[in-house]
């Protein structure tokens, strides 16, 4: 009898578990989005709608916050200026990174994991390293690029690279390229070794050149992790902040070339104190990032559907 | 138990493995959080950003004597503990108390709050600062006439004071003494800036002839608007006062603004950008890349710690001046101490902050370890401030930034000074693209056209932001 009860008990046990295991799964997640995603992005929502008064105190202003932001030039000088910098670093970003994974995809290539690594590393220090680390290779007198160019053009060198307004949002890019090209080169690679050999042979079979295989063959294998990549590095460039914020020492730079929107945002929230028009600049950019995401998604389902 | 039964492994806990395995870590995690030694619990609590400060309130081990923490315990019987934290993590902290009313939170006693932050904090109307008013204190007390008067401004709104300072920060002008008499150009003698920059060519004439073409005379960065900003608060010029009362289009701040981007581009440049990098300038005076600096009390002890090879080789002056009506120096940064309103008991954390920033025993302790001059205007007498300093051929550096402090300008702080000047470094950013393009005919009508768009700008913003 007691074998049978404890064997019942068990059984009643499992299904417990079986009903409420998932849930406490989730549980974690769940608790942590909610107090420290969810709960925020409701505040600067109801943030974005107010005027903040004093310590405590707020007034609803409707969409007094967004309509500024329509006629604020700084804003649309940010928006420029990151969007400019998106374009730039996907358009150098993608090639560079798809084209650093298939040489390291070759099999003519020895000592692969060293170069793996070595590629990677830049991206194990972090966007703050990196802007110190580029602040000194820019240094007008003493920085490893101008001494580079000098040796290379036999001729003393001193660019100013954080002064001149041209070379501003360029300096920033080089950094961030410098950061992420092996970051996205490894996803990249990873994708590159799961495409079917037997299509290359194929397509060999057919007659077809390196070009041929890589259009018809390579692009076609890869093309759900580079439209991942695409839709990944859009975000992280439209979110840009550390790297123009330590590189230029905290300001936008020669002319306010290198503000983003994200320093617009934490300007105007922790130098300025105006937590509800910070909170409509964050919102923006969120418009602005789903906007992109959109079109990027609908021009991969166009490509699907070809 | 028998593992040939079929849920021989489930049994071990009911809820299954992967679920123990969490509530053991979670369990072993909460024991570790909970039988950790407790930070010691004290007093009062004193929030800090700077080591240099916290070192000064709590010692460094360095000296067998009491520390101002312990001179306060065995006077005021009470225990204090310095945090120190950093700049942003003290200034998000400090908007959360203030936001929530200090409800489930550590308040602390006292902060010290920078210069370049403050202005956020004095967004609110003046009843719903963060900060206690210590006008009556101050009053009461009788330290609003043994404190430089001048340096109250920036701690103040609209005439309420939010905070005792730390410093005065006078700037003077630190150059390479050795070199400037190698070129034979004697720089204390340029009494105008026009002068000086006449003189400044003069010394890159001299070293262009002797293989140095890119030693600079000054350090003048192209593209910050720092420096231009001492000019401009050496001419009594604050962009914003403390009313928000806009001064762009003053047109002192267009000669300004030309004279400066002349100096940093063009046929009469005389000035270069220093490396990036926190604290690199005094590597660009060592190699004498960048023979003279604009230099506030912090940064001269800085100096004076850091670059033992340039004892003998400088000398200090006053910074030149546009006007006779303009002072030879300015403010370049600071910190004040206030009191939250939050904090437990105010009496208690006033008579902490003068014994942390006024009394005799903290002009002593800060003497230990910096030489930044203090705005408790008796404390200057002490014969410590006028000793001639080997670093500077014997000069006494501390009775010239004694002489500067007095004729200290005002400086004010809003939470639109940095916009504004963002503003005017952008109009600064343009005159130098001119001025390198040799298309500089009509500068200083452009450079009017372009602060009056940036005050309109600016007035526009401040509309909006404003709610009193």
């Amino acid at each position: 009898m007691n074998r049978t009860a404890s064997k019942a008990t068990h059984i009643s046990w499992w299904g417990w578990q079986q009903r409420l295991s998932p849930y406490l799964f989730v549980a974690p997640f769940v608790l942590l989005f909610a107090v420290f995603l969810l709960y925020p992005l409701t505040r600067s929502l109801a943030l974005s709608v107010q005027k903040t008064i004093g310590p405590r105190d707020s007034r609803f202003v409707g969409a007094a916050n967004f309509r500024f932001l329509l006629k604020d030039r700084l804003f649309w000088l940010a928006v420029a200026n990151t969007t400019g910098y998106a374009l730039a670093f996907l358009l150098l970003q993608i090639p560079a990174a798809l084209g650093l994974a298939i040489l390291l995809n070759s099999q003519r290539i020895k000592a692969k994991p060293v170069f793996r690594f070595a590629f990677f590393s830049t991206h194990l220090v972090g966007s703050v390293f990196v802007a110190v680390l580029f602040s000194q290779i820019l240094s007008p007198r003493s920085g490893l690029l101008n001494h580079l160019l000098s040796a290379i053009t036999r001729r003393p060198i001193q660019v100013n690279w954080l002064a001149e307004p041209e070379l501003a949002l360029p300096s920033v890019l080089l950094a961030g390229l410098w950061l992420s090209i092996g970051y996205a080169m490894i996803y990249f690679l990873a994708a590159l070794q799961s495409v079917d050999q037997d299509l290359y042979e194929a397509a060999r079979v057919d007659g077809a050149g390196n070009w041929s295989q890589f259009w018809h063959v390579t692009l076609p294998g890869i093309r759900p992790v580079l439209l991942f990549m695409i839709l990944v590095g859009t975000i992280g460039a439209f979110q840009l902040f550390e790297l123009p914020y330590v590189l230029f020492q905290q300001s936008p730079g020669p002319l306010s070339r290198a503000l983003t929107i994200v320093m617009y945002l934490f300007i105007t929230g922790w130098s300025v104190g105006d937590l509800g028009y910070a909170s409509a600049i964050g919102w923006s950019l969120v418009v602005l990032i789903a906007g992109v995401a959109f079109v990027q998604w609908r021009l991969g389902r166009r490509g699907d559907d070809t | 138990m028998n593992p040939a039964h079929g849920y021989s492994l489930e049994v071990t806990f009911p809820l299954g493995k992967p679920i123990l395995f969490m509530l053991v870590a979670s369990g072993v995690a909460g024991a570790i959080a909970a039988f950790r030694p407790a930070p010691s619990q004290t007093d009062l609590v004193v929030w800090t950003f700077t080591d240099l400060n916290a070192r000064t309130y709590r010692g460094d081990g360095s000296t067998t004597q009491p520390t101002l923490v312990d001179l306060y315990q065995q006077t005021a019987g009470q225990s204090v503990g310095v945090k120190l934290i950093g700049v942003q993590a003290l200034n998000v902290r400090l908007t959360s108390i203030f936001d929530n009313g200090g409800a489930n939170t550590e308040v602390p006693d006292l902060v010290e709050i920078e210069i370049s932050s403050v202005g956020r904090f004095f967004r609110p109307p003046i009843d719903q600062v963060g900060f206690l008013p210590l006008n009556d204190r101050l009053a009461a007390s009788g330290w609003d006439k043994r404190l430089l008067a001048s340096r109250l401004a920036p701690w103040s709104k609209q005439g309420v004071i939010f905070g005792v300072p730390k410093d005065v920060h006078p700037v003077s002008l630190v150059y390479r003494k050795d070199l400037f008499e190698q070129a034979g150009v004697d720089l204390p003698a340029a009494k105008t800036w026009p002068e000086f920059q006449a003189a400044c060519l003069e010394f890159q004439s001299y070293w262009l002839a002797n293989g140095l073409p890119h030693r600079r005379a000054i350090e003048l960065p192209a593209a910050s608007a720092d420096f231009l900003v001492v000019m401009l608060l050496q001419r009594h010029i604050n962009l914003l006062d403390t009313d928000n009362t806009q001064h762009l289009t003053d047109d002192r701040v267009a000669d300004t603004v030309e004279f400066y981007a002349r100096c940093v581009a063009g046929g009469r440049s005389i000035g270069g950008d220093p490396s990036p990098g926190a604290n690199l300038w005094v590597r660009d005076l060592t190699d004498g890349d960048l023979c003279s600096i604009f230099a506030p009390d912090w940064r001269t002890s800085y100096l004076i710690r850091t670059a033992p090879d340039l004892a003998g080789k400088l000398a200090m002056m006053p910074l030149p001046r546009f006007d006779p009506a303009d002072a030879p120096t300015a403010t370049w940064g600071g910190t004040m101490m206030a009191i939250p309103k939050q904090a437990r008991d105010p009496e208690k954390s006033w008579k902490l902050l003068q014994h942390l920033s006024l009394s005799p025993a903290s002009m002593n302790a800060r003497l230990q370890y910096s030489t930044i001059l203090p705005p408790v205007i008796e404390a200057w007498d002490d014969p410590r401030w006028h000793r001639p300093d080997a670093m500077f051929s014997g000069q006494r550096i501390g009775e010239l930034y004694i002489a500067l402090a007095k004729q200290l300008p005002e400086r004010y702080v809003t939470p639109f000074t940095t916009v504004a000047t963002q503003a005017l470094t952008v109009v600064l950013n343009r005159a130098v693209l001119d001025v390198q393009a040799g298309d500089d005919k009509m500068l200083p009508t452009r450079i009017q056209g372009w602060l009056r768009e940036a005050d309109d700008d600016l007035r526009k913003r401040i509309d909006f932001g404003k709610f009193e």
